[in-house]
């Protein structure tokens, strides 16, 4: 996977989506199936199985809720449905190369602000999680309660919301600038780095992408078994 | 760059011919103005080396082979050719700093602009940076304009030194000319200390800039010096007369307030340790200054003897108390952190409500008591209704200080105390420090300020890649700097000069300055 070209990366990743969410039981195997693949090829395994471990409170409580209201196929339905999602998100986001993923959004034509929007987006991700990190253990080290019963919790955690958010307010701001000082905006077009190549291997991935979706997807509906979340 | 931070300018003020009030930052910036800031990793928008230094150029939309040509280029300049392809986060902070000090240069700067280039590396890597940026003004012809408190360093490759004082230019004029000034200490302005010590010995012209400048001055210098003038020289800073301030736990440890026995710790999903076999006892009343690389295991080995990570393997007890087996709400009560950014310290929305905050297991009147007392020493008293985020840096870090104080901890940590620092706030620390020591307070301070170490410390841990290279006294710099040096410890300046008056077979002893005055005194 991680050898594709980008653009056929998201393609990938969008036939997944589309089929997990808008798919029946047939559109979900065919999800986890593609999930399967992107996983084992971005060899994520280790860090999905921690995942699958988090999600699992969350999948039974679903199911339990759904079983409780009459509806046990539901439930488990749900429950897959949020680990097929999960995991093909984990798996893009741990293998999915930023700048290659530039390149494919320019390839695109997407005007590269809005790519810079959304790269810089996910790259204050890490960066807050790490300075969260350095402000809740400062904290807990004067004796503020971030454990405990809910309400202490939430007491503790309100304290870090504004030293978090100065925090990353500046570090937008420091980041604004440094790309403002290298020209970003001096001129109206700006240089497509680098060039990609669409390869065969890219054609066959995506080929096998689309036409497995495209494929249950018409049967299920042709047949009138789909259950999606999505109407269409 | 004027509309980075707004306000009201007056007066005229032209670079490099533009009006920076009419022309916005990307334009300038187009027009030949770089700009480099104190955390590249701040800056950077690539992902990998060649992206980060492509960026500046892309923006010009010139064409790829040219693109391609100027990172080429940059790369060379900085000495990182065939680095392209690296993950910037997998990089050294002094080679992130060349990545970004490149991507500079890939714009052909006909100015440079730099904020503390080296204020997050140690001395070895900011003297690389600091010689290569002489380097690349040298070939490139670049005006360079740079802000920096690491003045041994610097001055001697200046051209011209612009001293501000209250917002007003004091002096400018070659260093040698600027720092001859006696008065410059009296307004606050640093000098390089083995310059103090020059003028101190009224050696003649030119004057010294360096410890090495310096030593050869005074092997050079014929008979004693006419006068020796002992005032405002630097030296190791007088703790306060002031009571000392106790910590709470003191003396459960057995006289070792943090011992790490063989410790080791790899983070999950790693198969490299952070840190391997790691050893040593620290008593109460001691200062210990951890240096080491960046990527060394300096803030693992921290957040170890704090508690807020457990060994994988060996123990660590912090103030007698097992860290793997004891609740952190105990270990809290006898640990305390100042991080290197206080901005993530600062909860409150007042300075004194600030220093309560962690004293919320003391009854209210004990816990105002003790934030009285506080304020009093560290001379918060006029900004105790102020919002802490709304102070200046050396004021938050005094108040980020106070309050990790307030708890009276037996083990404080110090997460680079004097970044951004200039030598009073510096110097200041360093007495809030001893004094909090003279308590029984351990400190162990991260640091890459080698007067820092040498005046606050009483010992340094070398780490390097994860393991404890040396851990020696900082007496050494007295007796024997060169075995501080050859451990990779940075010497401050009166050290270095001893050693190599030394060096130049005039054997000198001297940690502080009057120490070297004495020692040159006939």
């Amino acid at each position: 996977m991680t050898q594709l070209d980008p653009r056929c990366q998201m393609a990938w990743l969008a036939a997944t989506l589309l089929v997990a969410l808008g798919g029946g039981e047939g559109g979900l195997a065919t999800a986890a199936l593609l999930a399967a693949v992107t996983i084992l090829t971005t060899r994520t395994t280790r860090g999905w199985l921690r995942l699958c471990a988090v999600l699992l409170p969350l999948v039974l409580l679903v199911a339990l809720l759904d079983t409780l209201a009459g509806h046990p196929a539901a439930g488990l339905r749900t429950g897959a449905r949020l680990v097929v999602l999960a995991s093909i998100g984990y798996a893009f986001a741990r293998s999915a190369d930023g700048e290659a993923l530039i390149a494919g959004l320019r390839a695109m034509r997407v005007p590269y602000p809005i790519v810079f929007v959304l790269v810089v987006g996910a790259r204050f991700v890490p960066a807050t999680a790490a300075d969260l990190a350095r402000l809740r253990d400062a904290a807990r080290l004067r004796g503020l309660q971030l454990d405990g019963p809910p309400w202490r919790q939430l007491a503790g955690w309100r304290l870090l919301l504004v030293p978090l958010l100065v925090g990353t307010v500046r570090r937008g701001l420091q980041l604004g600038e440094a790309m403002e000082a290298r020209a970003l905006g001096a001129h109206p077009h700006r240089t497509v780095g680098r060039r990609l190549t669409w390869r065969r291997r890219d054609t066959l991935a995506l080929a096998v992408a689309v036409i497995s979706v495209g494929v249950i997807l018409t049967w299920e509906r042709w047949t009138g078994l789909h259950h999606s979340y999505v109407r269409w | 760059m004027p509309q980075f931070s707004g306000g009201r300018l007056a007066g005229e003020l032209t670079v490099l011919g533009h009006d920076p009030t009419r022309m916005p930052p990307r334009e300038l910036a187009a027009a030949g103005v770089g700009l480099l800031f104190q955390n590249p990793l701040e800056g950077f928008v690539a992902e990998r080396v060649a992206g980060e230094v492509a960026f500046g150029p892309e923006n010009l939309g010139l064409p790829p082979a040219e693109v391609e040509a100027r990172v080429a280029a940059g790369l060379d300049a900085v000495g990182l050719t065939g680095f392209g392809e690296r993950r910037l986060r997998h990089l050294s902070t002094g080679q992130q700093q060349r990545v970004a000090l490149a991507a500079a240069l890939a714009l052909r700067p006909r100015l440079l602009l730099l904020d503390e280039p080296t204020a997050h590396l140690d001395e070895p890597t900011a003297r690389e940076i600091l010689a290569l940026l002489a380097r690349v003004r040298r070939d490139s012809g670049a005006a360079v304009l740079l802000s920096e408190h690491r003045l041994g360093i610097v001055a001697p490759l200046a051209d011209r030194t612009l001293v501000l004082a209250g917002g007003r230019l004091l002096r400018d004029g070659h260093p040698r000319d600027v720092f001859a000034d006696p008065s410059l200490p009296s307004h606050g302005i640093p000098v390089p200390r083995a310059t103090r010590v020059a003028l101190s010995l009224h050696l003649p012209p030119p004057l010294p800039l360096t410890p090495q400048e310096f030593a050869a001055r005074v092997v050079s210098r014929r008979g004693p010096p006419d006068v020796l003038d002992v005032a405002c020289l630097p030296g190791r800073s007088q703790e306060s007369a002031l009571a000392p301030l106790p910590p709470q736990g003191a003396g459960q440890g057995n006289g070792v307030a943090l011992l790490c026995e063989d410790v080791s710790f790899a983070y999950p999903g790693t198969t490299v340790p952070a840190v391997s076999s790691v050893g040593f006892a620290l008593r109460h009343g001691e200062v210990a200054a951890l240096v080491g690389p960046s990527g060394a295991g300096k803030s693992t080995v921290s957040r170890l003897a704090l508690g807020l990570l457990r060994p994988t393997s060996g123990q660590i007890a912090l103030d007698g108390l097992p860290t793997h087996r004891t609740p952190f709400s105990a270990l809290a009560r006898v640990g305390g952190l100042v991080l290197q950014n206080p901005l993530l310290q600062l909860l409150a929305e007042r300075v004194d409500d600030e220093l309560l905050l962690g004293l919320r297991h003391l009854p209210l009147a004990q816990g105002r008591s003790r934030v009285e007392q506080l304020l009093e020493t560290f001379r918060l008293g006029d900004l105790r209704a102020r919002h802490p985020l709304s102070l200046s840096e050396g004021q938050r870090r005094r108040v980020a200080l106070a309050a990790v104080l307030a708890r009276r901890p037996t083990v404080l940590v110090l997460d680079e105390p004097t970044l951004g620092q200039d030598e009073s706030q510096r110097d200041a620390l360093v007495r809030l420090v001893r004094r909090a020591a003279a308590g029984g307070t351990a400190v162990l301070a991260i640091s890459h300020d080698p007067e820092f170490v040498n005046d606050a410390c009483d010992r340094v841990l070398v780490l390097r890649a994860g393991r404890l290279a040396a851990d020696l006294p900082m007496s050494l710099a007295y007796t024997d700097p060169a075995r501080l040096e050859a451990a990779g410890v940075g010497l401050a300046e009166v050290p270095a000069a001893a050693l190599t008056l030394s060096r130049l077979g005039r054997p000198t002893l001297a940690r502080y300055a009057p120490e070297l005055m004495a020692a040159l005194a006939p």
